[in-house]
């Protein structure tokens, strides 16, 4: 049996389910969360205005730019396109990438990420990220919402590739397994002193 | 118009009962249609033969429900027009069909085990274990073949969220079709 006619069988699921499913509309954020979100708006925007009006003796031009961070995964060699990451100038942060499993239906820890920032003038330039990875949903904890954070600081030179080991992540009694890891890259830009 | 004008249209047979389909329920069907083949004119002749094939079925068919009635032609009919259109351009089976196949304990055995009728109650059984959000965005994905993306937009939740929710629901999918295998294997 394929992949394809198991889908086949889930099309005759019940009508009610079907119906439920297909009801699903953009659900209303709870207000605490719009509020916050309107929040990190303004004070983004306020802070791109204070960025752009603020005299430069330097020569680095501060205009907000763009430039990538793509995460490879280099066990099957193939970049996966949801994990680029859009870098704004500043202390930037991208949104959490969810990679899920530890065990052989997915990523492991150690997964090696190459960090590529796609501006020439940056090349062969050392560069500083903050990995920061959030571990959720073990179910052999006792609870299993409990989360697990845990982040580490990475310069290396423009290109290279980054991991980390089980060591890193393991305690006495946590198993690796079904569980997920949202991972959460940072750079600040301004210190690399280009022109964006 | 109300689903049961609707249908009392098709049991009258006037052509304006496609006319009705396709204004109420068209956008859908599109929708479901461009999903899975992801290629507009395929996608509209296959709404086209929606509208015939409900045409065919209602009467004598009286569905209680016309939403996933009508879904559930349309995606029968895309997922037959790519099997048909894998086999001319062989072309690699969607994301949807390879995450799915990771769940199949082991295909030989599920085959022997199960007949599709049965595979359909067992998911069925295995739906109810879910919890609401986790079945809706399970079917989502490989009901509807909705992408990742849209799923979070749809759900007001970040793309890692589904990810890992969809990655922990294909993991408990696979144990339970093991041990339902199990069962009636033994």
């Amino acid at each position: 049996m394929s992949g394809k006619e198991f889908l086949e069988a889930l099309g005759d699921i019940s009508d009610e389910k079907l119906q439920c499913a297909m009801n699903i509309r953009r659900r209303k954020r709870s207000g605490g969360g719009v509020w916050i979100r309107v929040a990190c708006v303004a004070a983004t925007l306020v802070l791109v205005l204070l960025a752009l009006l603020m005299p430069r003796d330097d020569g680095i031009v501060t205009a907000p730019g763009v430039l990538q961070v793509y995460a490879y995964d280099l066990s099957s060699g193939e970049i996966d396109p949801s994990t680029a990451i859009l870098l704004k100038e500043g202390v930037v942060q991208s949104d959490a990438y969810g990679w899920c499993g530890l065990d052989s239906y997915g990523w492991g820890p150690g997964l090696p990420l190459t960090l590529i920032l796609e501006e020439a003038e940056l090349a062969e330039r050392e560069i500083a990220f903050r990995v920061s990875v959030e571990i959720g949903g073990i179910c052999y904890r006792p609870d299993p919402t409990d989360k697990f954070r845990w982040g580490k600081q990475f310069t290396v030179l423009n290109g290279d590739t980054i991991g980390w080991t089980n060591n890193d992540l393991d305690s006495p009694g946590f198993f690796l397994e079904d569980c997920y890891m949202d991972i959460v890259i940072t750079a600040d830009a301004t210190s690399w002193g280009i022109p964006l | 118009m109300e689903d049961e004008q609707i249908l009392e249209l098709f049991w009258q047979r006037p052509e304006q009962a496609i006319r009705e389909v396709d204004q109420k329920f068209g956008a859908m069907c599109r929708w479901l249609a461009m999903n899975i083949l992801r290629n507009a004119e395929d996608a509209e002749e296959c709404v086209n033969d929606t509208y015939h094939g409900l045409w065919d079925a209602i009467p004598p068919a009286r569905p209680q429900k016309l939403t996933p009635y009508i879904a559930r032609i349309t995606r029968n009919l895309a997922l037959k027009r790519l099997t048909y259109g894998n086999a001319q351009k062989r072309q690699v089976s969607t994301v949807s069909f390879e995450e799915l196949e990771e769940c199949i304990p082991c295909h030989d055995s599920v085959e022997t085990a199960m007949d599709a009728k049965e595979l359909t109650r067992t998911l069925e059984r295995f739906l109810d274990t879910l919890d609401p959000e986790s079945r809706d965005m399970f079917l989502r994905r490989y009901g509807f073949f909705d992408s990742i993306e849209e799923i979070a937009s749809g759900f007001g939740v970040s793309r890692s969220k589904v990810k890992s929710q969809l990655f922990r629901v294909r993991n408990k999918l696979r144990i339970y079709l093991a041990e339902e295998v199990q069962i009636y294997v033994g």
